[in-house]
């Protein structure tokens, strides 16, 4: 079968991405959604979607009933996809290196996997990914077992159903077991030659998607410090209707105005006709051929019997990325000026009469710090640090305290080390132990760090004589062979 | 909640004056506008299907679907399973449809076929069909036929006492002649009425397409179905909590809902052991009349 797919650049609310609409493909990758027991309007009891690359069922998403957007769900990871077909595995890496190595266009290099999803329309666009768990656990072995994951949700508490996000944490495709250190060290010599390396990611559910390729890529990103881009696609599926006080001053039900996926709105009458037509024509219970094969293997349990271990730096890594936390809070907080965090730091919750995150003053706190953490990580500091000098704030200084506990800085170390030298005659008997905890670990970190850039120096001086030989032997052949093509 | 995995589908072309698309949403295009209006499900009041048409009722206005734009019988039902697999899961939208034989797909619910049921597929024949539609109008009108037989026994024992008179000499001539006049009338009447059956059994023909249709049946733990096997997706059963009872005949087993059989399953498509299993099975779901 040759798959007939048309695709559209667009530019929505700022938002550029790639629409795409599947006529007709292999439907090698999507979802199915499971319709195991007899169920009702109304019913509540779990409603389980199965995500799937091939014949493999990867993924299970387990909500308390189909018509609940709402709540957080259940996830798990049920399968692998290095299981799958050979050809579906060499598409999705060919896109990820034709993007991200080549620089190629985005509708050119996800044209192989477009040719492998489900029929619909898609929403396909480059973005920097989080591969964590969205609280700070690195993500390939975060999901062995079942368990419900904040920011799952269709519709999340403080990300409404209006707002545009990117549905950037992870969940893999893959078990740690087909982790695979030479992968790593790949990706590592493809970032230090300058070439950038990034994955491609499919819309599961809320603030998730799966990571589909690019696993060893997302560690190497980590362990250098880089963003770690995916060519993210997201299946079109919902609509977004007017605004509940319009349609009341018309009383009418609310009208549908535009499509909707997490990262674009995308208003209806900017949709291509044809792609619209094609939208409508699309059920999102529709079932892929392998059902059935999908359906008896989704019972199977995943058991990790891999030894491996994540670097350790990767962990503590993950632990510094942004949590959905702090994601919604920076859809919560629109900004914060010094007046409104020093009132906050005066333990107030208005200033000027107006209520600057919530009347609660904790939770504006929390908000507070995960928007800082967010959007400006310095302010953060200062923010954060003014508030454990604050005697009058201590409610806040236990959450403060094991926000700051993670990150590895100056600031903080200095503010510890003041602690612990002023001891327990300075009055902070409180903090005095986990201050002396992060002097002890950042110390052994800083040591740590000299000993390696020592280790790395004595290697480059062993190293350099012998690259300077061979650049000279190469130059010698260069010349050679120009004189050869001259004659 | 059924029927919803059926692909959405368009109805009518681009030069009809209206042109609609039916699926996860309901949309209007008319021509000259290239913008489609698009209806949620919970904006359409109205669903009724008669012989030539469907019509949607939606924000006030009818939309008319006539069934020439669609001139596969297939395409006509899938609409048809579309539309009541919404009704299902939209139970406010007043429904109205015609008599049919196979159940309506308001009733389903998304259920998976277990490995483990009694699976047919198959035709209707009209024998078994007709025979049975007479024998449920027979245990229907029973007793009115009998209080018919005796009625008309008594009336013509009286009119024959009126006229020839001597009952007291006669009544051993009276009593068999008013007997098998009561017979012919009730004869009479069960033949008039077995007609009527078989004509409207034939008229069901020419309304109900399906019939003509290769069927899909399933009896199952979970529930049964009846469905055109074009649209039999494997997961859209009828729960077994919504039959009352079942009559079994010579050619069918028939399961009532609401006083109306909806679930017709031919004998013929099981072995005759296996017959006795399903008898067997249904009753342990529902009682037996």
């Amino acid at each position: 079968m040759n798959p007939i797919i048309n695709t559209a650049m667009m530019s929505v609310g700022g938002r550029e991405f790639l629409l795409a609409d599947v006529i007709k493909s292999a439907a090698n990758i999507g979802q199915a959604m499971i319709t195991g027991r007899m169920s009702r309007p109304n019913d509540h009891f779990p409603v389980t979607k199965l995500v799937f690359v091939g014949d493999e069922p990867i993924v299970s998403i387990t909500a308390r009933g189909s018509e609940e957007v709402h709540s957080d769900k259940l996830i798990a990871q049920v399968g692998t996809a290095k299981d799958c077909d050979d050809n579906v595995k060499s598409r999705l890496s060919v896109a990820s290196d034709n993007f991200f190595t080549y620089g190629q266009s985005i509708s050119h290099s996800l044209q192989p996997v477009l040719e492998l999803l489900m029929p619909g329309l898609y929403c396909c666009y480059e973005a920097k990914m989080i591969p964590t768990d969205g609280t700070g656990a690195y993500f390939w072995n975060a999901y062995t077992q079942r368990r419900e994951v904040k920011g799952t949700a269709d519709v999340g508490a403080v990300i409404g159903r209006e707002s545009s996000f990117i549905p950037a944490f992870l969940v893999p495709s893959t078990t740690l077991a087909d982790f695979d250190e030479p992968k790593v060290r790949a990706q590592l010599d493809k970032i230090k030659q300058g070439k950038r390396v990034g994955g491609v990611a499919l819309h599961l559910t809320g603030m998730f998607s799966l990571l589909l390729d690019g696993h060893h890529s997302s560690m190497a990103c980590m362990l250098t410090d880089n963003d770690f881009g995916c060519l993210v696609i997201e299946p079109i599926r919902q609509t977004l209707t007017e605004h509940e006080d319009i349609a009341m001053e018309a009383r009418r039900i609310p009208r549908v105005i535009a499509l909707s996926c997490p990262y674009a709105k995308i208003p209806v009458e900017e949709v291509p006709p044809s792609m619209l037509e094609s939208f409508l024509h699309h059920r999102v219970m529709e079932k892929p051929v392998n059902y059935l094969t999908l359906k008896s293997k989704s019972n199977k349990v995943l058991r990790n019997q891999s030894k491996k271990i994540i670097p350790k730096e990767v962990h503590d890594k993950a632990l510094l990325l942004p949590t959905i936390a702090m994601i919604e809070s920076a859809h919560a907080v629109t900004g914060l000026s010094d007046e409104q965090l020093d009132a906050l730091l005066a333990g107030e919750v208005k200033l000027n009469d107006e209520v600057i995150i919530t009347n609660n003053f904790y939770n504006s706190i929390i908000t507070a710090c995960n928007y800082l953490q967010y959007a400006d990580f310095d302010r953060f500091l200062t923010f954060a640090l003014d508030i454990l000098r604050n005697r009058n704030l201590t409610a806040t200084h236990k959450f403060v305290t094991e926000r700051l506990f993670n990150i590895n800085h100056e600031r903080i170390y200095q503010y510890y080390l003041d602690i612990v030298d002023a001891g327990v005659e300075g009055g902070y008997s409180d903090a005095l132990m986990p201050a002396e905890l992060y002097v002890r670990r950042y110390e052994t970190m800083l040591q740590e760090q000299e000993r390696e850039r020592e280790k790395q120096e004595k290697l480059l001086r062993r190293v350099a004589p012998r690259r300077a030989g061979t650049n000279a032997i190469v130059s010698q052949m260069e010349s050679v062979v120009s004189r050869t093509r001259g004659k | 909640m059924a029927f919803e995995s059926l692909h959405g589908m368009k109805v009518g072309n681009n030069t009809a004056e209206q042109s609609f698309v039916v699926g996860d949403y309901f949309a209007v295009y008319t021509r000259g506008i290239e913008l489609p209006r698009i209806y949620q499900w919970n904006e359409v009041t109205a669903i009724a299907e008669n012989r030539l048409e469907f019509l949607i009722t939606a924000d006030g206005t009818q939309y008319t679907l006539p069934k020439t734009m669609i001139a596969d019988v297939r395409r006509q039902l899938a609409l048809r399973a579309i539309l009541e697999g919404i009704v299902a899961a939209h139970p406010l939208i007043d429904y109205k449809y015609q008599k049919r034989v196979l159940p309506p797909k308001t009733l389903y619910h998304n259920c998976d076929t277990p490995p483990a049921a009694y699976v047919a597929r198959g035709t209707y024949n009209d024998q078994e069909l007709s025979y049975s539609n007479v024998v449920l109008l027979g245990s229907r009108i029973g007793k009115a036929l009998i209080a018919i037989c005796i009625l008309t026994s008594i009336i013509v024992f009286i009119l024959l006492d009126v006229f020839l008179g001597q009952t007291g000499r006669n009544w051993f001539y009276f009593l068999p002649i008013a007997v098998m006049s009561g017979g012919v009338v009730t004869m009479f009447a069960y033949l008039v009425c077995s007609m009527l059956a078989k004509y409207l059994y034939a008229s069901l023909l020419h309304v109900d397409p399906a019939v003509t249709q290769s069927i899909t049946f399933v009896v199952s733990n979970e529930g049964f179905a009846a469905v055109e096997s074009d649209l039999y997706t494997g997961s859209d059963l009828i729960s077994w909590d919504d039959a009352m009872f079942f009559i079994e005949t010579n050619y069918v087993f028939m399961v009532y809902h609401n006083q109306k059989a909806i679930f017709w399953l031919p004998k013929r498509f099981f072995p005759k052991d296996v017959q006795k299993d399903i008898s067997n099975f249904i009753a342990q779901k529902i009682a037996q009349k």
